[in-house]
């Protein structure tokens, strides 16, 4: 099949579209109404989750943070604090500039641009959260064994046995992490090179 | 006639363009039907605009192509990923087989490019000529036509290739 057959087939079948009509006036209707809309916002709700407990956890620290009472400890429950408040607000606040693009107004070209832009930056906010959430996952330790059970694991003393198996809950996290950095580095480059085309274009 | 029937009369008149839209902007019949229902939505929303362009057309691909490149990301993170031809199929349940053998080549064709490419690919197909598909695509049109031989020498690539 050539470029001619396929337009001969798109023809065809845009004429066979034509003549099967389906909408009805009120189907048209119902779709503009504000439900249809909401279905869509449902996709963000695993986000918006994720920012509550995110946040949940963070006043919890805030709450109790002066239970932490060594400076590592203080060290450890700051930075944890920054990256449970931070990285949610920023994942939300690149969807949303993703969801706000002014459809109406702009030209196709400019919609990808500014839309592959936000998204290349979600992208790369993805790929700096997989390596935090590893920071996270050894920080927020000593800050909830202190909150939860009273104990300093940075104390000389403690019977930190437990410790041994961290190696064993990075590699799981490494290698869970892995493919999906990988896929957002591919996806990054890519978006990179389409804007450099695009902005080179005219 | 009041905005309504307008909107109606408008949108009965195009749906074959939209679902051609939907259909190689997505890979499954809930993305599709989604698709649909957004490129409506959102032409209902901006239909006030509309009434000051000259021309209806540009304006709603323009709509339309925005709106599924909006959509593209929400489908992808969903990770849904159902055959193609079960898009196709749904659609053309009357037609031959060797039709719709040619359909899903069709689609397969378009589905392997980028996001500029299917966006000039289908105005090329609707029978644009350079000069509508410069205004709704914001480039010049010198450059849609450099963009559209390499298109189509992408196609060919493709094409020998399977």
């Amino acid at each position: 099949m050539d470029i001619e057959e396929l337009q001969v087939t798109w023809t065809q079948m845009s004429e066979d579209l034509d003549k099967q009509k389906r909408l009805t006036g009120e189907i048209i209707m119902t779709m503009t109404q504000k439900e249809y809309k909401s279905r869509l916002d449902k996709i963000t709700i695993p986000e918006k989750l994720g920012t509550l407990v995110s946040y949940a956890v963070a006043i919890f620290i805030l709450s109790k943070f002066n239970v932490l009472d060594t400076v590592m400890l203080q060290v450890c429950g700051f930075v944890t604090l920054v990256i449970l408040i931070v990285l949610p607000y920023l994942s939300l606040k690149y969807l949303k500039r993703m969801r706000n693009l002014d459809i109406a107004n702009i030209s196709y070209k400019d919609g990808i641009v500014a839309f592959t832009k936000s998204k290349r930056q979600f992208q790369k906010l993805l790929r700096v959260s997989a390596y935090l959430g590893l920071v996270l996952m050894l920080i927020i330790l000593p800050v909830t064994t202190k909150l939860f059970n009273g104990e300093d694991i940075f104390a000389q003393g403690q019977d930190n046995s437990w410790l041994w198996y961290l190696p064993l809950g990075i590699g799981f996290y490494y290698f869970f992490t892995r493919k999906v950095i990988s896929s957002y580095s591919g996806n990054i480059k890519k978006a990179g090179d389409l804007l450099k085309e695009l902005e080179q274009g005219d | 006639m009041n905005k309504e029937n307008e909107f109606i009369r408008i949108i009965k008149r195009n749906e074959g363009v939209i679902f051609k839209i939907t259909t190689i902007y997505t890979d499954n019949k809930e993305d599709q039907q989604d698709l649909y229902q957004d490129i409506v939505y959102q032409l209902w929303k901006s239909f006030d605009s509309f009434r000051n362009e000259s021309k209806f057309s540009t304006w709603m691909y323009r709509i339309a192509l925005n709106t599924a490149l909006t959509r593209i990301k929400k489908t992808k993170r969903r990770g849904h990923s159902v055959a193609m031809d079960k898009v196709v199929l749904e659609q053309t349940e009357h037609y031959d087989i060797e039709f719709e053998e040619q359909l899903k080549i069709l689609y397969t064709q378009i589905q392997q490019l980028d996001i500029l490419e299917k966006g000039l690919m289908l105005l090329l197909l609707e029978g644009k000529k350079y000069k509508e598909i410069a205004e709704i695509t914001g480039l010049s049109s010198s450059n849609v036509g450099t963009r559209i031989s390499r298109i189509k020498n992408k196609l060919k690539t493709q094409i020998v290739k399977n």
